[in-house]
């Protein structure tokens, strides 16, 4: 299969590229000069004959080979339209985009426009912009506010799936328009078309169901990048009580009730439900809310299975057993903290830089109170038995639909093709690594090929924090229009455990195939799934933690429990999202 | 000529935005804009009322309502009497400061503070763990939702209540007092027969407009107090409609929910107004 499709695209590329000579195109190909170009030209005979041959030899031409990554993405390699643009003068883009934490803590950068990253991206492009933001943490509302006031900004950084109506509907208000004349080998965005070229699963992602590109997407460039929360322990109480991190359902019971042996009230501990549910559920084949039966392309709802009935089995039990947070409803981030800090729990799920850095950093702070041998240790995503795969727990697709980072062109941008070029940027070789890490010899130093922040960055003589400095230079450790690095979070993690951490949490590519990928639901569907989803959510809010507590017993209620869940709609919620993800499969 | 202003006022900013309720009956999307969007006629008020939580979410926000009236209702009048009969300067003003203080406290830290009180090992649960209580959080249980929610509500507005019955207790006339005393009726006495006739209609008056709320329990301080465990008796309308119109977006369900509890407060509103007027003689129209 794999062959086959690499001899397509061959043939296709070559029959592009000979198009574009053939009607003499360079306007967004300046990489190759004139004198390239008619020497290009002389071989089209030649290319022609043997188009479908795969050994494609294109180097003479702007075009790049296809290549593999053994399943991987490729990162953006291409540079094919040329910088800085010509006859961007006087024109000044509007761009709205929420403005990250990390730029309004520091006192150098209120908005985007005083960043190091803003300026490069304008310098480098030669077409001005002028950022605005909402107020950080009323986004929504302020969202909702620009698209009913009159004219509306060049472009927008959104989440563009989350839009009311879907991305249909952002269409016809004019809010987006569609990318597919810039999106191709010789248009303004030629080099994200590359990318998507190279990485044919994410251009799928990004597309409308009728085959529509609408944004320029922020796409978390490696699978240590989708999943960034998990499970970690205290190493120092798991080295008290003589154990190992736990693999299986089983160790987790052994190590939870050493804990509480050495003391913990709490062994482990979670914010609330869903942290128990994004850590342990997997463990029984489900995830939480709708996800795809692996193996299958069939969408299945959790509460509904056998699996999750045993996981409320397994976590009535181990509630029972005093190894739960007995306030487990009332808990809260803050709940969380001080239980882990204090030892009152050994083990959560949280992220691994702002729960398990921070909170690692606080003790370290204060050796006296947190103890000197305070540490964390990861552990990954457990299974029932030993050397089973778990395929339903952490996991995300390549396009975060969830972050407001994703660009689109607005109809009322007067210059698209500009907008589309400054955007298209960040899709391009050098592009990428200045939005990711910022410019060579200021922020970054190439050290064995990998992009090295400086000084500057990790330990600033200002004493500003590495994350404030990182965001300053560059996108990377933020959202945008552009392909993450996995590069600045091995370096943003100061501790190897955390590091280890996110290399255990990945169960490699196998909880993708469990994923609801990035369908898109009609207005109709939406409208009527809204109201379907809040009934079922609030039954199954309600019953999963009654049958948690053992309020409600789990052998004569379950049944009634799922016959409300029919009652409600549920098989009507499990037709739509099947329906959206056979459009989906039929991208 | 000089009410003109207070009357624009009213209409350009109380009135005028009323027409906004019809995206109550239409699929209102924002960037079309009222005008543009489509119309469904009934259907919001029908998926509500079709829903399968419709009876619970009425029941909740009745009895934490109606509970609410029961209790908070009084408290301030009481209060109001307390401090009325306090003599001396300083002691009814500390009074008067402790009892509003809670007021400006703002719904957050309020309610985190709640929290900490009931949660297992605050200082209340405690309170109550030494006359045989388990010990566990308050908040867990769904019977004690509604307790913690109207005496902290007691906790929180009674002194400001209080203002608007102090207020009306410096009208009375001195001389009733007195002839009364002459009469020989006691404190008690003076309270029963002059005292709360006198604000009789202030009273009514706040209950009739009270009324007017019967249906409207806000979502704010039921949201930062519930949690998933005690849907079952802290669900109210405010909180579904939350959940459901504001997080998913549907603006015009929202809305439609929203014309529905105004009609019933308002239909509520007028029946109170009957009832007064038959029974008191006073009534607010």
């Amino acid at each position: 299969m794999k062959k086959l499709w690499k001899t397509w695209i061959a043939a296709l590329l070559s029959v592009c590229m000979v198009l574009t000579m053939l009607a003499g195109c360079g306007s967004a190909t300046g990489e190759s000069s004139s004198g390239a170009e008619s020497s290009a030209a002389e071989e089209t005979s030649k290319e022609e004959s043997k188009a479908d041959s795969e050994e494609e030899k294109g180097q003479t031409t702007q075009l790049l080979d296809p290549v593999e990554n053994d399943g991987n993405l490729v990162v953006p390699r291409s540079q094919y339209v040329s910088y800085p643009v010509e006859g961007a003068d006087g024109v000044t883009l509007k761009y709205w985009a929420s403005l990250h934490g990390n730029i309004s803590n520091n006192p150098d950068t209120p908005t985007a426009n005083e960043t190091a990253w803003a300026k490069y991206w304008q310098e480098d492009t030669g077409i001005s912009v002028e950022f605005t933001h909402p107020t950080s943490g009323s986004e929504d509302a302020e969202f909702g506010v620009l698209i009913v006031s009159g004219t509306l900004p060049d472009i927008i950084e959104w989440s563009w799936t989350s839009y009311t109506g879907g991305v249909v509907a952002a269409e016809q208000e004019g809010v987006v328009t569609y990318l597919d004349s810039y999106i191709t080998s010789e248009g303004p965005a030629a080099d994200l078309w590359q990318f998507l070229q190279d990485n044919p699963s994410i251009d799928r992602e990004i597309k409308t169901d009728e085959g529509h590109y609408y944004c320029f997407p922020f796409i978390r460039g490696d699978e240590i990048l989708q999943t960034t929360s998990g499970l970690f322990l205290r190493s120092d109480m798991l080295e008290e009580a003589g154990l190992e991190a736990p693999e299986t359902i089983g160790d987790w019971t052994e190590v939870l009730t050493a804990f509480k042996a050495q003391g913990a009230t709490k062994p482990f501990v979670s914010s609330n439900v869903a942290g128990l549910k994004a850590a342990f559920l997997g463990a029984f084949n489900v995830r939480n809310n709708m996800y795809v039966q692996q193996g299958t392309q069939t969408v299945a709802f959790g509460a509904q299975q056998e699996g999750y009935r045993d996981w409320l089995a397994q976590m009535n039990e181990w509630y029972e057993a005093g190894l739960l947070d007995p306030d487990i409803q009332t808990s809260d981030g803050t709940v969380q903290r001080n239980a882990i800090l204090m030892g009152e729990a050994g083990a959560t799920y949280g992220s691994g830089g702002g729960n398990m850095g921070s909170w690692w950093t606080a003790a370290e702070s204060e050796p006296e109170t947190y103890g000197e041998n305070f540490g964390f240790v990861g552990a990954k995503f457990p299974v029932l038995n030993d050397g089973d795969t778990n395929y339903y727990s952490g996991g995300q697709y390549e396009y975060a639909t969830g972050s407001k980072g994703s660009a689109a062109i607005s109809l009322d941008c007067q210059n698209p093709e500009l907008a589309a070029k400054f955007l298209n940027y960040l899709y391009s070789e050098k592009g990428h690594l200045m939005i990711n890490f910022g410019r060579e010899g200021e922020s970054y130093t190439m050290v064995d090929d990998e992009p090295t922040y400086t000084d500057a960055v990790m330990q600033n003589p200002d004493g500003l924090s590495s994350s404030v400095m990182m965001s300053y230079y560059g996108r990377g450790n933020a959202n945008g229009p552009f392909v993450q690095d996995p590069g600045y979070i091995l370096q943003y993690y100061a501790k190897q455990e955390q590091r280890d951490a996110l290399e255990l949490w990945s169960w490699g590519d196998n909880p993708r195939q469990t994923l609801i990928p990035p369908v898109s639901l009609t207005v109709e569907e939406s409208n009527e799934y809204a109201a379907l989803s809040t009934q079922v959510n609030t039954l199954v809010d309600e019953m999963t933690i009654q049958f948690l507590t053992g309020e409600a017993d789990l052998d004569t209620e379950w049944e009634n429990f799922q016959s409300q869940l029919e009652q409600i709609g549920i098989g009507r919620m499990l037709e739509i999202y099947q329906a959206a993800l056979d459009r989906y499969n039929a991208r | 000529m000089i009410i003109l202003p207070v009357l624009i006022y009213y209409i350009v900013f109380e009135y005028l935005p009323m027409y906004g309720v019809v995206i109550a009956f239409q699929n209102f999307s924002p960037r079309r804009g009222i005008w543009g969007s489509p119309w469904v006629g009934l259907q919001h008020f029908e998926s509500f009322l079709s829903g399968i939580y419709i009876g619970r979410l009425i029941r909740n926000t009745l009895r934490i309502s109606l509970s609410t009236l029961a209790f908070g209702f009084p408290a301030p009048i009481i209060l109001a009497l307390l401090m009325n009969e306090l003599r001396g300067k300083a002691f009814p003003r500390l009074v008067q400061t402790i009892t509003y203080m809670p007021h400006f406290i703002s719904m957050v830290v309020l309610c985190a503070m709640i929290r900490d009180f009931v949660q297992e090992g605050g200082v209340i649960t405690e309170f109550f763990t030494l006359f045989g209580y388990d010990g566990r959080g308050m908040l867990g249980k769904q019977d004690l939702f509604t307790p913690i929610y109207v005496i902290s509500g007691i906790w929180q507005g009674v002194g400001w209540g209080s203002i608007v019955y102090l207020a009306s207790l410096t009208s009375i006339d001195m001389e009733l007092y007195e002839a009364a005393r002459i009469d020989g009726a006691g404190r008690w006495k003076q309270t029963l027969h002059i005292t709360l006739p006198s604000i009789l209609p202030t009273i009514i008056i706040m209950f009739i407009m009270r009324m007017g709320n019967v249906m409207s329990v806000g979502h704010e301080k039921v949201m930062l107090l519930y949690n998933e465990g005690i849907y079952e008796k802290a669900d109210v309308i405010s909180t579904y409609v939350y959940r459901y119109g504001i997080e998913q977006q549907q603006y015009s369900f929202s809305a439609a929910v929203g014309l529905f509890n105004s009609v019933i407060n308002f239909v509520l509103v007028i029946f109170a107004n009957a009832l007064s007027r038959k029974v008191s003689e006073t009534s607010l129209w």
